[in-house]
């Protein structure tokens, strides 16, 4: 990776930790939670479909729109905040981390390796 | 329970625990990864197992215990016990075996209804196993599981056609509806390395991608829980990525410190490649040299055996607030987690390169 990509990539990441923050997924609320409890999961799940639906249209306010009644009012104003350079970073980071796995389809990988 | 099941809490954070409860095995596969084999008769003390379980379970992570070995049929008692202490604490339950005990199939139903119900059984199933046994066995171990409505999957490494060809033809067009394949590739490792049984030839080009395997802590028959699956390198008390031990501490504080470790998390996302790039932009003087193709493995090993280097990426994961940030946003984006650390706070940090 470039060191253009990679300050894009360092920009968008601090961006997002605002995102994360108001989704409860940073520090306190998270720490020594189990991963699957039921708030945890409702926050990361509703993420998750805001981002991957985002980082496709590239348009953040008509996502929040459409997802508005699902979030809060800090959580819509810290997704807000996110710039259309930020989701393209977000994509690049996701594509790259994808990349790593190539091998690994449905059918693919080990239970014990 | 389905492989996609399983494979959704296998590469989930700790949502499984992988307990390698013996090094015993009846088989020496040419290829098998922890060199197990019939003279080795280290296992779980069968006193133990109960106990190591719960110890798990109250750290409320875990869903699915993935028990291999060696043979964890070769100790039917002590599989007993874990399969027993599995089903008091709520988890799910996959055997991985090799089937050599199914000579036949009214063996095979004796052999499971003497067991605890278990929720899917891997067997293993290629080349190298066909050496030693039969796939006839393959067959008699899948109809008794079947019948218990045990799931079954046939874990084959280095998966060829023609051995498709001939287990498929073994188990016949009715069974092969009802089974699941799931390929895995020949880990350079163990026997495998030693026979030259994958290729060994070092390449400049360094290998990337992020550890998934490193989503499951394994439990050895010795009660070390180790953060990486290649228990045989990594059994070491002083090694980056041993955890602990289940007869001194609690589960649930080697969960957490796995959870807020900055190593194990930039393997699990950067991988051992990104650690390389934060070493040479930082300078720190480490340099890697050749290694196997595609084989994050290899590299891993190379930086985890220099204390110099660690100590480096220690202090400045500390540190490090982009370093943090970019750690979070991958592990969001890539496994769909939450992290412990409060990870700089929000927008406006310093970062290593603004």
């Amino acid at each position: 990776m470039n060191m253009k990509n990679r300050r894009e990539m360092v920009k968008a990441s601090a961006a997002f930790m605002g995102v994360l923050g108001a989704f409860g997924l940073l520090g306190g609320n998270a720490r020594g939670q189990r991963l699957g409890t039921s708030t945890i999961s409702t926050s990361t799940d509703t993420l998750k479909l805001i981002v991957e639906e985002a980082m496709v249209t590239k348009d953040m306010g008509a996502v929040l729109t459409k997802y508005e009644r699902r979030i809060t009012p800090q959580q819509k104003e810290a997704l807000s905040k996110l710039t259309a350079q930020d989701l393209n970073a977000l994509v690049s980071i996701k594509e790259k981390l994808a990349a790593f796995d190539v091998n690994m389809g449905a059918n693919v990988g080990s239970i014990i390796y | 329970m389905t492989l996609q099941e399983i494979m959704e809490l296998r590469y989930s954070f700790y949502k499984t625990a992988l307990f390698f409860m013996t090094r015993h095995c009846p088989l020496q596969c040419r290829h098998c990864a922890v060199e197990a084999g019939p003279d080795f008769q280290e296992t779980v003390p069968i006193n133990q197992a109960a106990m190591w379980l719960r110890n798990i379970e109250e750290a409320q992570a875990v869903d699915l215990i993935a028990i291999s070995g060696g043979e964890p049929f070769a100790k039917p008692a002590v599989l007993r016990e874990i399969l027993r202490g599995a089903r008091e604490c709520g988890f799910a339950t996959v055997v991985n075996t090799s089937g050599f005990w199914a000579t036949s199939i009214d063996r095979a139903r004796q052999v499971l209804r003497s067991m605890p119900p278990i929720s899917a059984l891997e067997i293993s199933a290629d080349q190298f196993h066909e050496e030693w046994i039969s796939t006839e066995r393959i067959r008699h171990a899948a109809i008794a599981a079947l019948e218990q409505g045990t799931a079954v999957i046939i874990g084959t490494a280095d998966y060829h056609g023609s051995y498709k060809e001939s287990i498929s033809a073994v188990l016949g067009d009715s069974l092969l509806q009802q089974v699941e394949f799931l390929e895995n590739d020949v880990q350079a490792v163990g026997r495998a390395l030693r026979n030259y049984l994958v290729p060994c030839e070092s390449h400049d080009a360094l290998p990337i991608g992020g550890c998934r395997a490193l989503c499951a802590p394994v439990i050895r028959y010795d009660g070390n829980v180790l953060a990486c699956c290649q228990n045989e390198i990594v059994y070491q008390e002083d090694h980056p990525l041993w955890l602990g031990n289940l007869n001194r501490e609690r589960f649930q504080d080697m969960y957490e410190r796995a959870n807020s470790d900055y190593l194990i998390q930039a393997l699990r996302t950067i991988g051992p490649e990104g650690i390389v790039a934060i070493a040479r932009e930082h300078h720190w003087g480490w340099k890697p040299t050749k290694y196997r193709k595609d084989d994050i493995c290899d590299l891993c090993r190379d930086i985890l055996a220099s204390p110099q280097l660690l100590q480096s990426f220690e202090a400045f994961a500390g540190r490090d607030q982009a370093f943090q940030q970019e750690i979070a946003v991958c592990r969001f984006l890539k496994y769909g987690e939450a992290v412990p650390w409060e990870a700089c706070g929000t927008e406006g940090n310093r970062t290593s390169l603004s």
